[in-house]
């Protein structure tokens, strides 16, 4: 027996996601109890499983953190555009 | 053969069917998806090419800090769009090649040298801004791979559009000189500009717009783009390089002179006054990092021999 994980696409243009863990002798198995265990009422477009022992997540996650401050990177960055515009046309009036 | 399975294909996505890469497609459709996908994998890598040379010369470090950023996102959007691609059975490497002998396409403004400061603004405001138009309308295309990843390309774009605007705003509130920067660069670029949306066609032309991938036309588009920043670029006070452009108000579309698209022809099949350097530029990247490509696949050799090695001991 082994760990499958299952992930689910809601819709065409969604990205996969992860809903869960099965445990099966086999992938037909898997996607099976994948079925029947989190998809009885919701019908995604893409249902996929994966074993656990081959996924391979990345330990050490502070190194996702930023680190610096990256704030530029950020729409947040660029508040009050619509002002200083408001502002310029104002002042060429 | 093929015809009848053609057939209801085209039935299909005229009742709004999606195409994922696995699915059985006509050629024509994926022949057409690929090209237009490797295109813009492309305009990617070489949009990356006129910014990254006002990455030395930005004014403040801030501006340097977010051009360098910008760089990173359009080198990251050619990524995800060549993964997309090569699903469609052309490998990287040949794409790669391609690009580099000059038999593959990329956008027209990317042929074209950046002069100024003021190239940069009008670059992040006004080509990225034609850029989200037409990319906004492939949010709406068939085929769902290449959506789902537009999906963060253009979240991506929009901040990048707002990093245009906010230079386009400094060098408008600026002094005289600043401001003749930004109009200087504007007069060089429209029909560059005007050119990028491509002639307009009827729509039974464009195929890819028969099969549903496309979703608006090229006159739209550029109907959609004059709409939104022509009022904009006016209401900051600067002009304009064509005296005919105007928006017809009984109709509610722009007039404007038509571009010369032998021009465009020309550009785009490897004559722009950029083309050569910039093409020359990729192919040297491509060249002095062959080894590293090189070296990660034999590393990755011996790792798996290791493994394998590990498990029958």
């Amino acid at each position: 027996m082994a760990i499958y994980e299952v992930f689910e696409r809601k819709g065409p243009t969604e990205p996969i996601t992860h809903v869960g863990s099965v445990n099966a002798s086999d992938t037909d198995l898997a996607l099976v109890l994948a079925k029947e265990c989190f998809f009885r009422r919701e019908h995604p477009t893409d249902l996929w499983v994966v074993r656990r022992e081959d996924m391979h997540p990345l330990r050490e996650t502070d190194v996702l953190e930023p680190g610096t401050d990256k704030s530029y990177r950020s729409i947040e960055a660029y508040k009050g555009l619509a002002k200083k515009r408001e502002r310029i046309e104002a002042e060429l009036r | 053969m093929g015809d009848e399975r053609e057939e209801a294909f085209r039935a299909r996505v005229e009742r709004g069917h999606v195409v994922e890469a696995g699915d059985w497609m006509p050629e024509e459709y994926r022949r057409g998806v690929l090209k237009f996908l490797e295109m813009h994998a492309n305009s990617e890598i070489m949009g990356a090419l006129p910014e990254r040379e006002w990455i030395p010369r930005a004014p403040t470090l801030r501006r340097k800090m977010s051009l360098t950023a910008k760089v990173q996102d359009e080198v990251g959007h050619s990524q995800l769009l060549y993964s997309v691609a090569e699903d469609l059975g052309k490998s990287r490497e040949a794409m790669f090649e391609d690009l580099i002998a000059g038999k593959t396409k990329f956008h027209n403004v990317f042929h074209y040298p950046t002069q100024s400061w003021g190239d940069v603004a009008v670059i992040g405001w006004l080509i990225d801004g034609a850029a989200l138009v037409t990319q906004h309308a492939l949010l709406r295309s068939n085929y769902v791979p290449y959506v789902r990843v537009l999906k963060r390309i253009c979240a991506e774009e929009s901040l990048h559009l707002k990093h245009g605007e906010d230079i386009t705003l400094e060098l408008a509130a600026g002094t005289p000189a600043q401001r003749a920067l930004f109009q200087e660069a504007l007069n060089r670029w429209w029909e560059p500009i005007m050119h990028f949306f491509g002639p307009s066609y009827a729509p039974s032309n464009d195929a890819l717009l028969m099969w549903r991938f496309k979703t608006k036309a090229n006159e739209q588009l550029r109907q959609e783009f004059l709409d939104k920043y022509v009022p904009r670029i006016w209401s900051l006070g600067f002009t304009v390089p064509d005296p005919a452009l105007r928006k017809d108000e009984a109709t509610g579309r722009w007039v404007y002179t038509e571009p010369n698209w032998e021009t465009l022809k020309a550009v785009v099949s490897g004559h722009g006054p950029a083309t050569a350097r910039r093409l020359g530029l990729r192919r040297a990247s491509y060249e002095e990092h062959r080894w590293v490509r090189e070296a990660l696949v034999a590393a990755g050799n011996r790792r798996s021999a290791v493994e394998v090695g590990l498990a029958a001991s």
